[in-house]
């Protein structure tokens, strides 16, 4: 006899019972048992117009019941029938590669090859019964937690695993298994073509010990957050007196100048972690300020109550006194200096980007997170464009925003669908093989490692260009252009624009030449005979264009960029003041006041500085 | 038939480029062979008047080695360009300027108060000066006019090729002359060598980082450079990046980094500046004062930009003199 699971949707049980009647029967006819599904909900139809997201997940969920009863479901409805299916295809594509490590991504936007290696775990299939623990005769101590060589490992696939670094393979586990266990530790190789990747690669912590005055790896008791949650949930502490210690490494010009966002709740689930436990034990929260945002305010008030002290200020060092950790602090709460003895002291640190990950598709950070570089509004032009960031791959997120990012990320992948073709947004930068001598030098200046050698050739990756223009003007032959800025015909353009007496301003497109639009708009009015040119980019000035106007007669160039942290192309705001610097060396022994050029950081409202600027050059 | 007739003249050069001929070795016997020398003030003794006496463009080729400085480096290269098929601008100085091409950072007061006042060794209490003309009971001497500024060939005359180098590596005045008698020759106006910069053939560009970024700039006598590494990838200037190739890497392999006497690529008018543009696009240093430090690190900056081309340069000369 054939069983399956029987959904029946919204519309059989209300509107037409009469179609459940006859299946029924015809079931009984063919020999077929029906299974109801005890949990069951709407199929999801009627709100595919409405949102098609909630609309998938309630099919799915349903399609989960029917799998957990191990059974294949039928259903009555056509409208069911066509969402449960669609439901079911889309899930089909989704592929998972656990237990891996990505190698190697290459390619661009609809054509990345990612290189993913996997490592076997062992267990096979596994229904959970736990013998192999039981008979195996390896034990291991894991940070204080005592456990088998294989072991239940909670997180998904919810099933068992072999710790391969200690397990003898003596096959004790393979007699009592009912699932299956292969011993041999296999690593696998594949490749998998995509269209667009989501790095959702989270985050790691600070290395505190690079915060000296705390005494990590130095003192005994002076221990991370991970550590400290490991060492208390497998028994081996039980501390007296703890003092968490706030933003180590974080809002900090030596160390990390950002918040993290998310440690103050960490923190604060750390004394909760404490007071749960050990009720008597004493605990000091120690922070420059508490950032308990939103909800989590009622978190914060709750541990108030139960009696854990906070105490505003920034910890000076920590140090041992006669066996005891000893923090001295400030407290701005009461203007004292305080000195904390303590047996436990938790660092909660910041946290930094995942670089491997990002390394690996040339994308620098500098250590910041890649949502730095997002200029607001204009979406995140630091990233290539098939490759998008979600939850705390971005930036140190909550649970909340997580999702919020990872939606986001969904909709941008999604939003590529649209197009038939993928038109690259910017200008790119152009080899021409005839000059070019493969000296390397563009490969360095790029902001982006959009240049590369290919087949002993210099290669430009089409996705990873942001069109900046900084390598047509670093190549030494000219032999990289970019499309639409010709450094030939700005050549012309100087020659014939520039008279005797008149200033040049050369200004980036994205903050000073935006200036002297808003200075028309807010009618200030500047000298006529200032002759302005739009660059891509402050780095996109060449000093021989310099060097040309100052032979039309030029009495002043100004090269207009944004402001050094405000680059749009992450650097080109520092090449552009080194190329300056070493050109006023030269203009100077070439007779020149060394002020004739002026590298000015012009904020794109700054019209007034614009023409102050222009107006002092003009005197 | 008559060998074509050829002259070679030296203007403002160090007659580094009349060496070159006669390193030429044994083909120098192929060359006396195909033609007919009829100016060559170094080793022949024709005279002004024997160019003036023959035909306009009677001379095959005249090769000009020098920069133009004074009044007669000026009239002789207008006599041999009247008098011959083509001109040659030979080695670097006529080619861009050239080291003499240096002295365009002063004029020719300034000059004229080092060389003959100034410097240690001059004892000229009078203050007597190069006159062009100066009365004697004899009669009148006369000395060619001293510019105020130096000037390539090609800006006095025009100029049909171009053979680069300090001076010109011999296989290059080999192929020149070849073609040359062969009639092969490329469009006016070329370089007689490749198109391509230094880095292209150089040895030690295999030993280049894919990543050029720098931190400091160092000077080749302040480190023991390691010959079989590239000199810009440990900080050390090279011109080797914005400079024509084909000179058979001789500074290189004797482990000096090039300094750009072959001049910058076909598409780069002022390489002093185009060069200083590279260089200063691998600092990879993100401090302004830092950067600005290193930049004045770089000792004697137009020596090291336009060490051979500052006449040839945009601007040519210091200016407001």
């Amino acid at each position: 006899m054939k069983k399956y699971a029987l959904f029946l949707g919204c519309t059989v049980p209300v509107r037409a019972q009469h179609y459940e009647l006859s299946a029924r029967n015809v079931a009984k006819e063919l020999n077929i048992e029906f299974a109801d599904m005890k949990d069951a909900s709407c199929c999801g139809f009627p709100l595919k117009a409405v949102d098609a997201e909630t609309s998938l997940l309630l099919a799915a969920r349903n399609i989960g019941i029917a799998s957990k009863m191990n059974l294949d479901l039928i259903t009555l409805c056509n409208s069911c029938t066509a969402m449960l299916s669609d439901a079911q295809k889309q899930m089909k594509n989704i592929e998972y590669s656990l237990n891996s490590e990505v190698k190697d991504i290459k390619g661009q936007v609809g054509n990345y090859k990612i290189n993913v290696q996997t490592r076997s775990r062992g267990v096979i299939e596994c229904n959970n019964c736990g013998k192999c623990i039981n008979v195996c005769p390896v034990e291991v101590d894991d940070e204080g937690k005592k456990r088998k060589a294989i072991y239940y490992v909670p997180t998904y696939p919810d099933m068992h695993a072999i710790d391969y670094d200690t397990c003898t393979k003596c096959g004790e586990c393979i007699k009592v298994c009912q699932g299956k266990i292969e011993l041999d530790h296999k690593i696998t190789e594949k490749e998998i073509s995509a269209g667009a990747v989501v790095l959702a690669t989270g985050l790691n912590w600070y290395d505190v010990s690079k915060v000296e005055e705390y005494g990590y790896h130095r003192l005994d008791g002076v221990m991370t957050t991970i550590e400290f949650e490991r060492a208390v949930a497998s028994g081996q502490l039980k501390p007296n007196k703890v003092v968490i210690i706030y933003c180590v490494g974080s809002r900090d010009s030596k160390h990390l100048p950002y918040c993290s966002k998310i440690c103050c709740f960490l923190g604060l689930k750390e004394a909760k972690l404490i007071k749960d436990r050990f009720p008597d034990t004493q605990v000091y929260i120690v922070a420059m300020d508490m950032r308990s945002y939103g909800t989590f305010e009622y978190f914060y008030n709750k541990l108030r109550e139960l009696g854990v002290s906070f105490i505003k200020g920034k910890p000076s060092e920590v140090f041992k006194r006669n066996g005891n950790l000893v923090v001295r602090t400030e407290d701005l709460y009461t203007n004292e200096l305080l000195e904390i003895e303590a047996d436990t002291v938790v660092l909660s640190s910041g946290f930094v980007p995942d670089n491997p990950t990002f390394d690996k598709l040339g994308i620098k950070l500098n250590g910041d997170f890649p949502v730095l570089f997002e200029n607001a509004g204009l979406g995140n032009t630091a990233l290539p464009r098939g490759i998008f960031t979600a939850g705390s791959a971005t930036f140190p997120s909550g649970v909340r925003d997580t999702l919020i990012d990872a939606r986001k990320a969904a909709f941008s992948v999604l939003s590529l669908f649209k197009h038939d073709k993928i038109e690259t947004k910017q200008p790119n930068a152009q080899i021409n093989e005839d000059l070019c001598s493969v000296c390397r030098m563009c490969i360095g200046t790029c902001p982006y490692n959009a240049v590369s050698i290919v087949d002993d050739k210099i290669k430009v990756n089409e996705e990873l260009c942001m069109g900046c223009g900084i390598c047509s003007i670093t190549c030494p032959s000219y032999a990289i252009q970019l499309e639409g800025f010709n450094p030939r015909g700005l050549f012309n353009q100087i020659r014939t624009l520039i008279k005797k007496g008149d200033i040049l301003a050369l200004l980036c497109r994205w903050s000073a030449y935006n200036a002297t639009d808003k200075a028309a708009y807010d009618k200030y009015s500047y000298p006529e005979n200032v002759k302005i040119i739009r660059v891509p980019c402050s780095s996109a000035v060449d000093p021989s264009h310099v060097m040309l106007a100052l032979l039309s007669g030029a009495k002043g160039i100004l090269i207009g960029g944004c402001y050094p942290d405000a680059c749009h192309y992450a650097k080109g705001n520092f090449r552009a003041r080194a190329r300056e610097q070493m050109l006023k060396l030269n203009l100077d022994l070439l007779g020149f006041n060394k002020n004739i050029v002026r590298l000015e950081w012009i904020g794109k409202d700054e019209a007034n500085k614009f023409v102050e600027i222009v107006e002092k050059m003009n005197k | 038939m008559a060998k074509p007739l050829v002259a070679f003249y030296w203007c403002a050069s160090c007659g580094g480029c009349e060496e070159t001929v006669v390193d030429l070795a044994e083909d120098i016997l192929k060359v006396v062979d195909a033609v007919d020398i009829r100016l060559w003030p170094v080793a022949l003794d024709f005279k002004r008047a024997d160019v003036e006496a023959m035909a306009d463009k009677s001379l095959a080729v005249s090769f000009i080695n020098g920069a133009i400085r004074t009044s007669e480096q000026e009239e002789m290269a207008k006599l041999l360009r009247k008098k011959s098929e083509l001109v040659v601008a030979f080695g670097a100085c006529s080619h861009l300027g050239g080291i003499p091409g240096l002295a365009n950072v002063a004029n020719k007061k300034e000059i004229f108060e080092t060389a003959y006042k100034m410097t240690r060794s001059t004892v000229n209490p009078k203050g007597v000066f190069p006159k062009t003309v100066t009365e004697i009971p004899q009669g009148k001497l006369t000395l060619p006019e001293f510019y105020d500024t130096v000037k390539t060939l090609d800006q006095t005359i025009d100029v049909d090729y171009y053979l680069p180098g300090c001076a010109p590596p011999p296989d290059l005045i080999m192929q020149a002359v070849t073609a040359i008698l062969e009639g092969k020759l490329p469009p006016k106006g070329s370089v007689l060598t490749v198109d391509k910069a230094l880095c292209e053939t150089c040895p030690l560009n295999k030993s280049k980082p894919d990543k050029l970024a720098i931190k400091e700039i160092k000077r080749i006598s302040e480190v023991i450079h390691d010959p079989e590494k590239c000199f810009l990838a440990e900080g050390i200037i090279c011109l080797g990046p914005a400079t024509r190739g084909g000179c058979g890497e001789r500074c290189i392999n004797a482990n000096m980094p090039c300094r750009g006497c072959f001049g910058p690529t076909k598409e780069v008018k002022d390489m002093g500046a185009k060069f200083l543009s590279s260089l200063a696009s691998i600092i990879d240093v993100d401090d302004e004062k830092e950067i600005e430090k290193i930049a004045e690190s770089v000792f004697d900056p137009i020596g090291l930009f336009y060490m051979y081309t500052l006449p040839s340069s945009i601007l040519r000369r210091k200016q407001g003199v």
